[in-house]
């Protein structure tokens, strides 16, 4: 993307006044929106996003400055900004640190990519919001709304830094979204299903649009005339793919050294200790081929990894970013990342699971005689300094004498994550993994999210009293 | 950055390749330059000074709309621009030939035509920034962090805490003449303070806004955020059952804030606003959605309001709008698009950002506030839960059904007492069971640091789900 020789001198500008470290991101994306409304397109939306951003670190203080101005003149204003807002001065002097020489971070390109957006056929994605749109409402008559969504993003990144990184990675993703309504005598529900990967437009091809449209209606008519779920403390068994959340919000940002490297993380000092039942083993894991959550490289120009977290109960690793590197002494793994150059980058999860166990999702119903059986979870949400965490539910049961008695709705989930990662008793044995989108301090990046069916023994369930 | 000169010969220039291809224009332009530190145990940990800026256009070929957004600017980048708007339209106007000519006639879109141009709110914009030194920012993000921990010695840190300066600009241009700006600066602090007792941790924040950069509020602030999470400490899961509800004031900005697009009537058009209930648009006003102590006006111009704007996002110049009075439902907003479309008063409420579409949305919703002091409230009836906080908004508001259900903290108040504070627990019920529930409302309105302002509500009976 930038010739060596503006890199250096960017680089050079940015280590004048005796930073540490420095480093430079440029992106160039284009994405696309296609949405449908009241069966016709509603949204038509192509962007392109192309900046650049320049880091340093005096010690741990990290400086960052954005710009989008690509020129020469404009990189090396923004590296001066930012080796200008030298702020802790006591330090000393200046010593200069010189660059290593440039060694192009090597990786294989485990992912396969295709058609760009702007390659594939336009009158196609219509159809295919078509058949989305036309597979919802021929579903239902209670259907009031359909909205089918499609999503392109072709991302270019390179960065380079003084510890001699040079990199450069393309990304594509591509994800379906179909978004329903439904009203009966008086009720509303809305539902959604979506899919999503690592890829490019050739994908839609392999995309049940039908079955899609369809499960959304489904579940929203399911729903409709559903009691409320129950209020309390009650055993739960949270199905796999999306159930994964719970892990992501319970457990997985408490392990990014953003919070552990400030000691704002329940999982501080913990490390090497036993935090889950021997059931429990959790992966972030980089490095599936076309998985959402992907990638070849971090945005540090690290190449990516499977970083097992915690091993048949005891925590293994933290999730960590350069800057948690240096500031903690772990090592890194390859997870920097951020949403755009926009952001500084953090450590950040990928595809982030509880790993494949022994039991059955029979048995873990059978054994309860009154709880609640999460069959889809929607989003959710955590404090990371307390662990405090909420998901949704959008598809619940009761549980009764071992047996599914009815759906429910309006569940929401809380607790405390330490708490609840002690309280799973059982793991499934079929693995699945969902996409989703994940929001914090770097910005909203996809991430993966996975389990099998987990058995809880005990959550706070925000039903109706 | 660009000059005022050139950004105008670039919509110059793509105005014209759209005259040229009988094509409507508008272009919305986003510069702005942000300065954010934030402080860990006395040292700087981050600072980020960004330059960024936007142009996004909307044309409109025979009608129907495309939309496109770069982050360049220059001509080259705005003619690449143009072209993938024009892109977007060809694919927007897909299925067109399905649709009766009267449909097509119908829906078809036109860009608003200005009488005269909206003048800037010079009050939205001061240059006091500039005469804040790196030092002096340095010093205040550091006075956040040591204020917060002077409190009391169980504020163990502050994790999250931030001082940052925003200045931008606005401009909406389009083929029919529009030609607007509008400048905007501010200053924010914010401090999150994690408390600790014993084994227990709890977190709490606070955020103030000023647009006059020489005195921010930053003790107040870190302060505030402190005796928030001390306040936390010892709390408890409450029995599960149903309880009059007191919700604070700040919270209650964010459930309005959940709640606006409601009263969009780009969400009634598209069936997703709960207030739809009849075909014909206009028929849906009148009815009553809520308690008659509640009145909702959506204001523009409010003394130091976040939201307020001379103009909306098509360049039409604002006015104020009645939302709900006395309880009934008096008025959707619209822009010209669905004024026209569902024959409803225009409000000026257009909303795009430069990489979004034509929406309607507020400027700054403000809840009327009532007479009851909040001793009054905590005392109407034997026990209150009193509610500080509520998380997981966008996993908890399930939008379409109109219900809600949210991971909770609060204090338990008996005969008008604090009897101890409360945690894990989720309060759920349905808009309209909060809205027409409404027995008592706040006499003091939410600080100015959103663009909804509202006091604190009283709610006869929500569902609690505790231990």
């Amino acid at each position: 993307m930038l010739a060596q020789g503006l890199v250096k001198k960017v680089l050079d500008a940015a280590l004048e006044r005796g930073a540490h470290f420095a480093e430079i991101f440029v992106e160039d994306t284009y994405q696309s929106e296609l949405r449908l409304v009241d069966s016709k397109p509603s949204t038509a939306l192509i962007g392109r996003l192309k900046g650049a951003g320049v880091r340093v670190f005096y010690g741990h203080e990290q400086i960052y400055v954005t710009t989008n101005d690509l020129t020469e003149a404009g990189l090396i204003k923004a590296a001066r900004t930012a080796a200008a807002a030298r702020i802790d001065t006591s330090a000393g002097g200046i010593t200069r640190v010189e660059p290593k020489a440039f060694k192009p971070t090597s990786f294989d390109q485990i992912h396969s990519f295709g058609t760009k957006p702007w390659e594939y056929d336009s009158a196609k994605k219509f159809q295919h919001l078509m058949t989305m749109d036309r597979s919802a409402r021929a579903r239902s008559a209670m259907v009031t709304q359909v909205e089918p969504l499609l999503i392109e993003k072709c991302q270019k990144i390179f960065v380079a830094n003084s510890d001699g990184v040079w990199a450069e990675d393309e990304r594509n993703y591509v994800r379906a979204v179909c978004n329903v309504t439904l009203e009966d005598k008086g009720q509303r529900e809305s539902s959604g299903m979506r899919d999503g990967r690592l890829g490019t437009s050739e994908w839609f091809d392999t995309v049940d649009f039908q079955t899609l449209a369809t499960d959304a209606v489904d579940r929203a008519k399911l729903l409709i005339h559903a009691d409320y779920a129950p209020a309390g403390e009650l055993p739960v068994v949270i199905d796999g793919g999306f159930g994964g959340v719970i892990f992501h919000e319970a457990c997985g940002h408490g392990l990014e050294t953003t919070s552990v490297a400030k000691n704002a993380s329940v999982f501080c000092e913990k490390k090497d200790t036993k935090i889950a039942d021997t059931c429990v083993t959790a992966i972030d894991d980089g490095t599936i081929p076309n998985a959402w959550g992907s990638l070849n490289i971090d945005d540090e120009g690290m190449p990516t990894k499977k970083t097992v977290l915690i091993e048949n109960g005891v925590l293994k690793s933290y999730i960590v970013d350069d800057i948690g590197a240096r500031k903690t002494g772990f090592t890194k793994t390859g997870s920097g990342r951020r949403q755009s150059y926009k952001f500084a980058p953090a450590s950040r999860m990928r595809n982030t699971f509880i790993a494949a166990g022994k039991d059955k999702l029979e048995d873990m119903i059978r054994d309860i005689d009154y709880g609640i059986y999460a069959k889809e979870m929607g989003g959710g949400s955590v404090t990371p300094g307390t662990g405090d965490y909420n998901f949704a539910v959008t598809e619940a049961w009761v549980i009764r004498n071992g047996k599914l008695e009815k759906p429910v709705k309006g569940a929401t989930l809380i607790g405390r994550g330490i708490e609840t990662l002690g309280r799973i008793t059982k793991v499934g044995s079929e693995l699945r993994l969902q996409d989703g989108m994940c929001g914090s301090v770097s910005g909203s990046i996809p991430t993966t999210v996975g389990q099998p069916a987990i058995q809880v023994s005990k959550m706070l369930v925000g039903g109706r009293a | 950055m660009l000059n005022e000169s050139n950004l105008d010969a670039g919509f110059d220039r793509i105005a014209q390749l759209a005259k040229r291809d009988g094509v409507e224009l508008e272009l919305i332009v986003e510069r702005g330059e942000n300065i954010a530190l934030s402080v860990n145990d006395g040292k700087v940990e981050k600072f980020d000074s960004s330059h960024s800026q936007v142009g996004g256009l909307r044309v409109l070929m025979a009608g129907v709309e495309g939309y496109s957004w770069t982050e360049s600017l220059d001509e080259t980048s705005l003619e690449a621009a143009y072209r993938d708007a024009v892109e977007s339209a060809k694919f927007a106007s897909r299925g067109g030939e399905n649709r009766s000519t009267d449909q097509v006639k119908r829906e078809a879109i036109e860009l608003w035509k200005p009488k005269t141009n909206a003048k800037e709110d010079m009050s939205l914009f001061n240059e006091s920034a500039n005469e804040v030194s790196l030092e002096e920012k340095i010093a205040r993000v550091k006075r956040i962090e040591t204020a917060a921990k002077a409190v009391d010695t169980r504020i163990a840190q502050v994790p999250y805490n931030g001082y940052s300066e925003l200045s931008g600009e606005v401009r909406v241009y389009n083929t029919q003449g529009v030609r607007a700006r509008q400048r905007r600066s501010g200053v924010t602090t914010v401090a999150y303070c994690l408390a600790k007792h014993g084994g227990e941790t709890r977190m709490a924040g606070e955020a103030s806004f000023t647009r006059d950069a020489s005195n921010p509020s930053i003790e107040a602030t870190a302060k505030k955020a402190a005796d928030r999470s001390l306040a936390k400490l010892g709390a408890v899961s409450p029995d599960t059952g149903r309880y009059p509800i007191l919700i604070d004031r700040e919270v209650v900005a964010d459930l309005f804030d959940l709640f606006a697009n409601y009263f969009s009537a780009k969400a009634l058009s598209e069936k997703a606003s709960i207030f739809g209930k009849k075909p014909v648009a206009a028929d849906n006003l009148g009815q009553v959605i809520a308690s008659p102590l509640l009145t909702l006006t959506d204001d523009p111009s409010i003394d130091g309001g976040v939201g307020n704007r001379s103009f909306d996002s098509e360049g039409v110049p604002t006015v104020r709008t009645t939302l709900i009075q006395d309880g009934v439902l008096t008025s959707f907003l619209t822009n010209s698009v669905y004024a026209r479309r569902l024959d409803l008063p225009h409000t000026a409420s257009a909303s795009r950002s430069a990489r979004s579409q034509l929406s309607v949305g507020p400027s700054n919703l403000v809840v009327k506030p009532g007479k009851s002091t909040f001793q009054e409230m905590v005392a109407a009836h034997p026990r209150v839960i009193y509610i500080t906080d509520f998380s997981g908004y966008h996993a908890g508001f399930r939008a379409g059904a109109g219900e809600f259900s949210f991971q909770s903290e609060g204090e338990l108040w008996e005969n008008g007492k604090l009897v101890k504070p409360l945690c894990s627990f989720v309060v759920s019920g349905s808009v309209a069971e909060l809205l027409e529930g409404i027995t008592h409302v706040g006499n003091e309105l939410s600080p100015k640091v959103s663009t909804v302002l509202a006091p604190d509500l009283l709610i006869k009976s929500l569902s609690v789900a505790g231990a």
